[in-house]
């Protein structure tokens, strides 16, 4: 059942976003693009230098996926306001429990600007957080 | 489905005290009550979405807040300000509940068409639920609410909103599905509709239930809205003070 809500709220999340591709929704999307990209950058820039302190630079990366984590999690709990993407209370009629609603939600999250980024900023946390 | 010793009460205000109410299968109910009765209250607890502070519900013997999937499974609600996906379009909301009620994509795709064509959702095709009127999103919502047809529909002000024209073809569906051996339970305060449709009722006020039983035994000999004054014990205050709106 997990697996049929994750795929289908999924496909839902993209839908949403095909949706939002005009207008001041566009626009939201673009700057999240764009602050998505530069968190990015920063953050392979950061995995290039190297502190005098050994190990600093894994630290700081692991910080800041954490903080990129932690705002992906509370983000949409804290400023609610316009997103109206997909929220559980959408699909509280239908006949699932709702632990099986939250992994499906979950899954359908990493849909989006804020879990695509957290692909490439993750892989490049691991490169530097290796234990030496 | 029946509901035993239903109780809830947020902070100190009871709004549904302790309300046993049977609704025998094959039964077009009727809910009435005057405003803040517990209605929308007790239709909350009844389908899973509100957890009550005591009692129970059984739908078809299934215990809703032992097993709420297998409850669910067997209902359809339109629950009240139904929170629906406003970046969809009606289509698509439609056919992605379907999918998650794990129904074959061919027959989604055949039962959204039929219910957006009765329903007159069509030319709602192209335009999202954030720009629906009121109405059509009530539509919408008794459109997912007979999606997977369930056997038991739970319906809170399904009229509310609603054109004449919509309304009409909404007790048409519903007549007919009762008349096909389902149930139907909802709430109103249009007492002409209720009495209308339902061979069943319960008059509710302040979170007690006054009056239940077969539409004739309730209105006993009178007429419904007359004899709903009379239960929640409410008076015709129109006729009193407010002298200046009639000079």
């Amino acid at each position: 059942m997990v697996g049929v809500l994750i795929s289908n709220l999924s496909r839902m999340k993209v839908a949403v976003l095909r949706h939002s591709l005009h207008g001041a929704r566009l626009e939201q999307l673009t700057w999240g693009l764009v602050f998505g990209a530069a968190g990015i950058a920063a953050m392979l820039w950061l995995s290039l230098s190297d502190f005098a302190v050994p190990g600093l630079t894994g630290d700081l990366l692991a910080a800041a996926f954490a903080l990129w984590g932690l705002g992906w999690a509370l983000g949409p709990i804290l400023f609610t306001g316009e997103d109206t993407t997909l929220r559980p209370e959408h699909f509280r009629s239908l006949p699932v429990t709702a632990r099986q609603l939250a992994v499906g939600l979950l899954g359908a999250s990493f849909v989006g600007v804020a879990g695509l980024a957290a692909v490439p900023s993750g892989y490049i946390t691991s490169l530097r957080s290796r234990p030496r | 489905m029946e509901w035993r010793g239903l109780h809830k009460a947020f902070g100190r205000k009871v709004a549904v005290d302790h309300i046993d109410l049977t609704v025998p299968t094959g039964s077009f109910f009727g809910l009435v009550g005057p405003n803040g009765a517990g209605k929308t209250t007790s239709l909350a607890m009844a389908t899973g979405l509100l957890r009550p502070d005591g009692g129970s519900v059984h739908i078809f013997g299934v215990d809703v807040w032992r097993e709420p999937a297998r409850a669910k499974a067997l209902i359809g609600v339109l629950p009240d300000g139904m929170s629906l996906p406003e970046r969809l379009t009606g289509r698509e909301v439609l056919s992605y509940l379907g999918a998650l009620h794990r129904l074959d994509r061919a027959l989604v795709a055949e039962r959204v068409q039929e219910l957006l064509d009765v329903l007159e959702l069509t030319e709602a095709d192209g335009t999202l639920v954030v720009d629906y009127s009121t109405g059509m999103r009530k539509k919408i919502g008794l459109a997912s609410a007979l999606l997977h047809a369930p056997r038991l529909l739970v319906l809170d002000e399904p009229f509310e909103a609603v054109d004449p024209v919509s309304a009409t073809t909404i007790k048409s569906i519903l007549t007919r599905f009762v008349a096909g051996g389902g149930s139907v339970i909802f709430s109103s305060h249009v007492m002409a509709t209720v009495e209308q449709l339902c061979d069943r009722i319960a008059v509710i006020s302040k979170g007690q239930v006054r009056a239940a039983g077969p539409m004739a035994e309730v209105r006993a000999g009178d007429d419904l809205e007359q004899r709903f004054v009379e239960l929640v014990d409410g008076q015709d205050r129109g006729a009193e003070g407010l002298t200046w709106l009639a000079s």
